[in-house]
């Protein structure tokens, strides 16, 4: 086999571009006992690569291991199958009782509307009675918000609180003892 | 599937798993492990493997995932990398000196890349699978392959270079 061609292989090697033809090529060029000097990398790859392909599972019992596995196995699934069943139906079941219950809770109290006057004026002086006693209990309702203004009132006792800051302005005067202070350190 | 036709058709697969598994655990007790499991997925599956286009891709996906998800459970523990050397003296089929060094050195080398890199170079190098087997086990197009599958092999190969000049400087 000549170099020139090896050579071009390999470039298309590297380059993620050659047929699984071309890479037997290679490694039979590889699996020489001698190649050039400056190819010897390859040699090593290609050596590892085939000696890794050897590479066998070294547990020798693995085989009967999983059939012993998977035989024992063989009930479990139908049972494993049973059981999914029981849950599929238990939830079903569940959720029909549920729904049932939902609708005995809420279902049946719901208000019905119906029809009960003939005369549409008797219709509409019931409605205007209806709202008017409505509108009564509403403003009821919002005299007795008006108790909230008793709120303001405390607001404004807490403006005393005012008073304080004064205070603190008086306090600052405090800070005279400080340049006092820096005054005698200097002189010592 | 019964179990004669499972054994038969399905556990074959066992070696070309194992190593797959290794190539990513680089542990020979996980790799072991995971194999394991993906029989028994397989055979929880049994009434729909028929079904499947391949039944080895489907495998090959299957170890794929749960040893990444192994190796993201596990982090990185430095204990390994002693127990892998070990392991590597024991398992490599050659028992000449000269070979086993530049394979474990290659082995280093391979095994440091970033984890899709190696299982492209694995599945391609090793496992002579073709560009479209690999874009299905691994989710990716047929063009992410070859460009990842060229960056991991460039990447090997310097690095092998680098460590014969060491060497040589060395010497």
């Amino acid at each position: 086999m000549n170099l020139q061609r090896i050579e071009q292989l390999i470039e298309k090697y590297e380059s993620g571009k050659t047929s699984s033809k071309e890479e037997t090529e290679l490694k039979e060029f590889f699996s020489r006992e001698n190649v050039p000097f400056h190819l010897r990398s390859y040699k090593d790859l290609f050596t590892f690569f085939d000696t890794s392909a050897k590479e066998e599972l070294p547990d020798k019992e693995f085989d009967d291991r999983i059939l012993k596995a998977i035989s024992n196995d063989k009930i479990i699934p139908i049972s494993n199958r049973r059981t999914r069943s029981i849950y599929l139906i238990t939830g079903i079941a569940a959720s029909i009782i549920i729904l049932i219950g939902l609708y005995f809770q809420f279902g049946l109290n719901q208000p019905s509307f119906e029809d009960t006057y003939d005369d549409p004026m008797l219709a509409y002086a019931e409605t205007k009675k209806v709202l008017l006693m409505v509108s009564g209990n509403l403003n009821s309702g919002t005299n007795e918000l008006q108790k909230v203004s008793e709120f303001n009132k405390g607001l404004n006792k807490l403006d005393r609180i005012s008073t304080f800051e004064t205070g603190m302005k008086n306090l600052e005067k405090i800070s005279i003892l400080d340049k006092s202070k820096k005054i005698i350190t200097s002189k010592k | 599937m019964t179990i004669e036709s499972f054994k038969i058709e399905v556990l074959p697969l066992k070696n070309k798993l194992y190593r797959l598994a290794k190539r990513l655990l680089e542990n020979v007790q996980e790799a072991e492990d995971v194999v394991q499991e993906v029989f028994l997925r397989l055979w929880a599956r049994r009434d729909r493997l028929d079904e499947l286009q391949s039944i080895e891709a489907f495998a090959m996906t299957i170890a794929k995932n749960l040893s990444l998800d192994k190796l993201k459970s596990k982090g990185y523990r430095s204990e390994d990398l002693t127990e892998r050397n070990e392991q590597i003296m024991n398992t490599t089929p050659y028992k000449s000196l000269e070979i086993n060094d530049s394979y474990k050195k290659v082995l280093t080398i391979i095994d440091s890349l970033p984890e899709q890199q190696r299982l492209i170079i694995h599945m391609r190098d090793i496992e002579d699978y073709d560009y479209d087997e690999i874009a299905g086990i691994m989710k990716l197009s047929v063009n992410t392959i070859r460009v990842n599958l060229s960056r991991a092999r460039k990447k090997v190969r310097e690095t092998l270079i680098k460590t014969y000049d060491y060497e040589f400087a060395k010497n």
